[in-house]
């Protein structure tokens, strides 16, 4: 037991029994696994110190605490922006202030499991625009990969710098009712949210002192440092010892801006448009006030579709004509490679415990959640026949659209969905609804249960290396297991402890 | 695009390698420049709309009433400062509607609302770039004229309102100085302050000039003092040049002052002084030779330093004052093609 | 066949252009019954060339023009030797349906994709072919290409490059693209991998209307034979007269020239082919080849690491195979 923190009269004493009782008083596990409590009254033991922390605020503390870091992010201009939304284009995060805490036990299986599946999914991708074993040895069928969407016949046969596609990579865990993580799906095109995470992280210490003070957290903020060195890692060798690093931005109506900004403000790098750079002779140049500049290696936030209009997309402004050209000479590096997206694809991913296997000969340390492809006609009738059940998930939609849950959808919905199913079977997938595990969260004057997931955040420079934390992600309304923020979600810390 | 390139040729590779070794001092990007001097331009440009709205009713309350066709020329003038042709469409007063027009109007790229919004926008783009400290200034008076309590703000004192845009402006100006490093990234923000203050400075006291002193306007003479110092007020020049020149408010003395002085932030001289060093400075960093923006204002200069108040008047104040924007013009579209848009 | 030719493209555009960044799909392709004994670019303004394979196998050489400019002139030329040999089809041994598997070598060719579309139209001229099983499919691939040159007229201008077999399907014309197009929709529908080629050909008195023309054709697989090519816009098998450039799903594989520019321009295209036979090999083609073309380099220090030391050359070796 850690000793209470201050030294309080008995009359505070009473007030914050009081308080406890009134912030915790409506909380209800449902059944469900929560993070916080093992069970009604029983706290886990990583989170006594917080509970009691938290027991400590009275209702308007907490509410000016809320406050202040409503403040900072505004002031700060951590915003994203949400498509389709008329009323202004920028939002604030929704941010709320009760931490998350893994322990240091349970962390380590998550590293590892973490490394694992990045330097597979990078085995996977060289293997996959190279030799095709794993297509020859009829561990994926041909069709799942060459039917995929994000699947970059230009990147046959390149060259990528050290054999490196996936530089940075966003894993989705969920924890299912078991308490067990599992994966949910990989973004190893241009993952984003760690700007969050190094902000709420700042915006906390400022908020919580104290609740801080009890732990021993590890720190995520040299993460900036270590992604500019994993960029470096793959710098062509004619760059030297010290190569042009540059991030690669949609510009400022990108829905991620701010982290684009954010990054290049910590790694103390250029911001770059497609209209500043230009190709001339197979090298890549930015624009600058005193001519032209070689660009090394480009952070790029950039889909592949738009990032050259002569390779991809012709109409597209974003990128810049000749790329792809720089890129298959070496004479520029990017991260993340171009074809990544084939990893994303909801279908492929259902194959990644295999490619586990194949390339690595382990078994999978963090399993997938259960999943069935709809382009197998075995899989597809379950899926169609059991349709209230499950929850169907478009193979290369993020940011929770083209979703049907299953349980919660109308009749009219599951059957308008089981007719796209029917029409483009390659184009879906359906897993069994995983009942995610819940948190407190403030609510109102009190605190409530509400389902989070965990992105933890993967480089892969010399070695894998695994962010301590990631962005917790909450769904805010009640019961609701959509925690993306374009639909509404919101964030908070995440505290992973030291031994 | 139309315009061919000159200095577009590609450092040869030993000269960049070399340049890269200057380290922090790389190069930066055009795009950012250009952000970076518009940011400044508008910040600036705000803060005048403010100061001279704010000033104008002020000294309007001071000569007490007034013919309502001489009221009309005194806030119509304040469009011509910013080379808008004609009163907004409207069903309110026209002291009223131009105070809001330059106020809150978006479809008016001049008004405060607008020239916070492009600052802002500007610098959200280069987010990265700026500190930390300009950020969250100009963010917050960006929020403040865009709050939803701002019109009521502002119909509850407009004084208020005003005085808190051009406290955030000199804030923003301030943190410009003492937060960035001077290299060329400040040289921009100096050049794009000095060009727009210049103009500005420039078309108020052309406007002004011509109501008052030309006899556009008949006003009785004990008002003329008053005027005049709004005019001083208009360029935040009234207690320094008071302190100069103690007594009465002389239409030539003003013009000595706000045109030719050398020591003082607010007139012309001094701004074209200060954007000249800084186009050299500019010029010196990017190791280019000579460009014709640092030409025109040199040249600018040096027929400023050595000027007469009998040689300006021997051309007419406000020729001369028109040949002073045009040649500032000139000399933003000369930086514009050099560093921004080659 | 000897073959020389020269393909001459003209870009003009009605204003300056910068930052021009251009692909072309324009040396022969090098196969065993085709032989490209030389090749070259010229190319103003002046600029330097960088090749490299596509997916494909296709020989693309990429340039860029920075420079303020209003036109582009390329000069491709080349001596080839074809010895293909006039097949008979009908005589083959492969039956239809011929069960290709799609695994990733053929899965791209037994797809509908881009300009390639299902319709019912195209369903009704499958059907009108009278497949039985069990039949030639050298028979059922003679029947398509006749069933094209009785409906199907060649027009100009009726379709776009961007056209899909919708349009000529509708119009009943279009151009060699389009017929292309269509029969590759064709096969597919019945189940035999279809690729598209662009080339040139070279004229032969009877059918070719006299002149040098770029053109685009057909290959169908015949698990006997391999690729064998067909021309649906002149109802014939491809001969020794036709010279292979490229290989693609469709069109959009294939362009012998695209780019992208910056500027407020129209751009306006001429192309022109020029062939000759030739008796014997030319006297300077020795020389010819040696014409240098940049390439990339892959490090200027000494200092190389393992993988960029065989990254270009390894990357140019396994395309060729």
């Amino acid at each position: 037991m850690t000793p209470v923190p201050y030294n309080r009269s008995l009359a505070e004493e009473e007030s914050s029994i009081a308080a406890q009782k009134t912030m915790f008083e409506a909380y209800q596990i449902d059944g469900l696994f929560d993070e916080m409590f093992a069970s009604a009254n029983v706290t886990r033991p990583h989170y006594e110190s917080a509970f009691r922390g938290l027991c400590e605020f009275q209702p308007t503390d907490f509410d000016r605490r809320r406050r202040m870091a409503d403040v900072a992010f505004r002031n700060q201009g951590i915003t994203f922006t949400v498509y389709g939304d008329k009323r202004g284009v920028e939002k604030i995060f929704p941010f709320d202030l009760v931490p998350r805490i893994i322990p240091a036990h349970e962390w380590d299986v998550i590293e590892a499991g973490l490394s694992q599946r990045i330097t597979a999914l990078n085995l996977f991708c060289k293997d996959i625009y190279h030799d095709q074993r794993i297509l020859s040895e009829n561990i994926i069928p041909p069709e799942m990969i060459y039917g995929a969407k994000f699947f970059r016949r230009e990147m046959m046969h390149v060259h990528v710098p050290r054999d490196i596609y996936i530089h940075i990579c966003g894993t989705d865990l969920v924890r299912g009712k078991d308490g067990a993580y599992y994966v949910l799906e990989d973004n190893a095109r241009t993952p984003s949210g760690v700007s969050y995470v190094l902000e709420s992280r700042a915006v906390m210490k400022r908020v919580f002192p104290t609740l801080f003070a009890e732990y021993r957290v590890r720190s995520v903020e040299d993460y900036p440092h270590n992604l500019l060195n994993t960029l470096k890692h793959v710098a062509p060798p004619h760059a030297g010892s010290d190569p042009v690093v540059a991030i690669l931005t949609p510009g400022v109506f990108n829905s991620a801006f701010f982290e684009h900004s954010f990054l290049a403000r910590q790694m103390g790098v250029d911001l770059v448009e497609g209209q500043d750079l230009v190709v001339e002779n197979n090298f890549v140049y930015m624009r600058t006030i005193a001519g032209l500049r070689r660009v090394d290696v480009l952070y790029r936030r950039v889909d592949d579709d738009f990032i050259d209009p002569l390779t991809f997309h012709p109409e597209s402004m974003l990128g810049v004509a000749g790329l792809m050209n720089a890129f298959r000479c070496g004479n520029v590096a990017m991260a993340n490679a171009v074809g990544t997206g084939i990893c994303d694809d909801k279908a492929i991913y259902a194959y990644v415990p295999e490619m586990i296997r194949f390339y690595l000969k382990q078994e999978p340390i963090l399993p997938n959640v259960p999943t069935h492809i709809c382009a197998r006609p075995d899989d597809c009738r379950y899926t169609l026949e059991n349709l209230d059940k499950l929850v169907v998930k478009a193979t290369n939609e993020s940011g929770g659209y083209g979703m049907l849950m299953g349980h919660q959808a109308t009749r009219e919905q599951r059957e308008a969905f089981a007719e796209q199913i029917r029409k483009d079977p390659r184009n879906f997938i359906a897993q069994p609804v995983v009942e995610l595990s819940q948190h407190p969260s403030l609510v109102g004057d009190h605190f409530e249960g509400r389902r989070v997931d965990l992105r933890p955040y993967i480089l892969y420079g010399d070695k894998p290396l695994v962010m301590p934390g990631g962005l917790t992600r909450v769904a805010l309304t009640k019961g609701s297991l959509v925690v993306n923020s374009s639909q509404g979600g919101g964030s908070k810390d995440t505290w992973v402890l030291e031994e | 695009m139309a315009e061919p390139r000159e200095n577009i040729t590609t450092l040869p590779v030993e000269s960049r390698s070399k340049f890269d070794q200057r380290g922090r001092a790389r190069p930066m990007l055009s795009r950012d420049a250009d952000a970076m001097y518009w940011m400044c331009r508008y910040v600036e440009r705000a803060e005048h709309v403010a100061r001279l709205l704010m000033i104008n009713a002020s000294t309007l309350i001071d000569v007490g009433d007034l013919e309502t066709d001489a009221l009309n020329k005194l806030w119509l003038s304040i469009l011509r400062v910013f080379r808008i042709e004609h009163p907004p469409p409207s069903d309110l007063p026209l002291a009223e509607a131009i105070s809001r027009y330059m106020t809150f109007e978006i479809a008016n790229p001049n008004s405060i609302v607008s020239c916070l919004t492009r600052a802002r926008e500007n610098a959200r783009s280069i987010r990265e770039n700026i500190s930390a400290e300009m950020w969250e200034a100009l963010n917050s008076s960006y929020l403040s004229v865009r709050a939803d309590d701002a019109v009521a703000r502002f119909d509850e004192s407009r004084e208020d309102f005003y005085r808190s845009v051009l406290a955030s402006s000199m804030l923003f100006q301030g943190l410009t100085n003492q937060t960035l490093p001077h290299t060329q990234r400040w040289q921009f923000a100096q050049v794009a302050k000095y060009f727009e203050r210049i103009d500005v400075t420039s078309r108020i006291l052309d406007t002004r000039w011509s109501l008052l002193a030309s006899g556009e306007l008949t006003i009785e003479p004990q008002l003329r003092n008053i005027h005049w110092m709004g005019v001083l007020r208009s360029c935040c020049s009234i207690e320094t040049f008071r302190r100069e020149y103690p007594g009465e408010m002389d239409p030539l003395r003003i013009a000595q002052f706000l045109i030719l002085r050398n020591d003082f932030p607010r007139s012309i001289r001094f701004c074209v002084e200060q954007a000249s060093e800084s186009l050299t400075s500019l010029r010196t960093m990017t190791s280019r030779a000579i460009d014709p923006a640092e030409r025109i204002v040199g040249r600018l200069l040096a027929q400023l330093d050595y000027a007469e108040l009998a040689e300006v008047l021997n051309v007419g104040i406000s020729r001369y004052l028109q040949n002073i924007q045009h040649q500032i013009s000139e000399a933003a579209t000369a930086v514009q093609k050099a560093y921004f848009l080659y | 066949m000897l073959l020389q030719l020269t393909h001459t493209t003209e870009l003009t555009y009605t204003d300056l252009i910068s930052e021009s960044v251009v692909e072309l799909r324009m040396a022969p392709r090098q196969e065993s019954d085709q032989h490209r004994l030389s090749f070259s670019l010229a190319i103003g303004p002046a600029t330097a060339v960088n090749s490299y394979f596509d997916w494909l196998g296709n020989t693309v050489h990429a340039l860029s023009i920075s420079a303020f400019h209003k036109q582009i002139r390329i000069v491709a030329s080349s001596v080839v030797e074809t010895d293909r040999l006039k097949v008979e089809v009908e005589r083959f041994k492969d039956q239809w349906p011929g069960n290709f598997v799609a695994n990733q070598q053929l899965y791209d060719f037994l797809q509908f994709a881009g300009p390639i579309v299902k319709s019912q139209a195209l369903t009704d001229v499958v059907k009108e072919l009278g497949a039985e099983p069990g039949m030639s499919q050298g028979e059922l691939a003679l029947r398509m290409l006749h069933s094209i040159a009785e409906k199907f007229a060649y027009v100009k201008g009726v379709t776009t490059s961007a056209s899909s077999i919708n349009e000529i399907l509708r119009h009943g014309s279009g151009v060699c693209q389009d017929f292309a197009h269509l029969m590759i929709g064709m096969a597919r529908s019945v189940g035999i991998p279809a690729r598209y080629v662009s080339g040139l050909v070279h004229p032969d008195a009877d059918r070719f209307r006299g002149y040098t023309q770029t053109h685009a054709w057909v290959e169908l697989l015949f698990p006997s034979a391999g690729w064998v090519g067909f021309d649906p816009t002149n109802n014939c098998i491809v001969g020794p007269n036709f010279v292979k450039v490229a290989i693609g799903r469709d069109y959009r594989d294939v362009p012998p020239n695209k780019g992208v520019y910056r500027g407020n321009a129209q751009e306006d295209i001429d192309v022109k082919v020029l062939s000759k036979e030739l008796k014997q090999m030319p006297g300077g083609l020795a020389g010819e080849r040696y014409q240098t073309l940049s390439v990339a380099t892959f490090s200027d220090a000494g200092g190389r690491t393992p993988w960029d030391s065989d990254g270009g050359l390894q990357q140019q070796q396994q395309q060729q195979q």
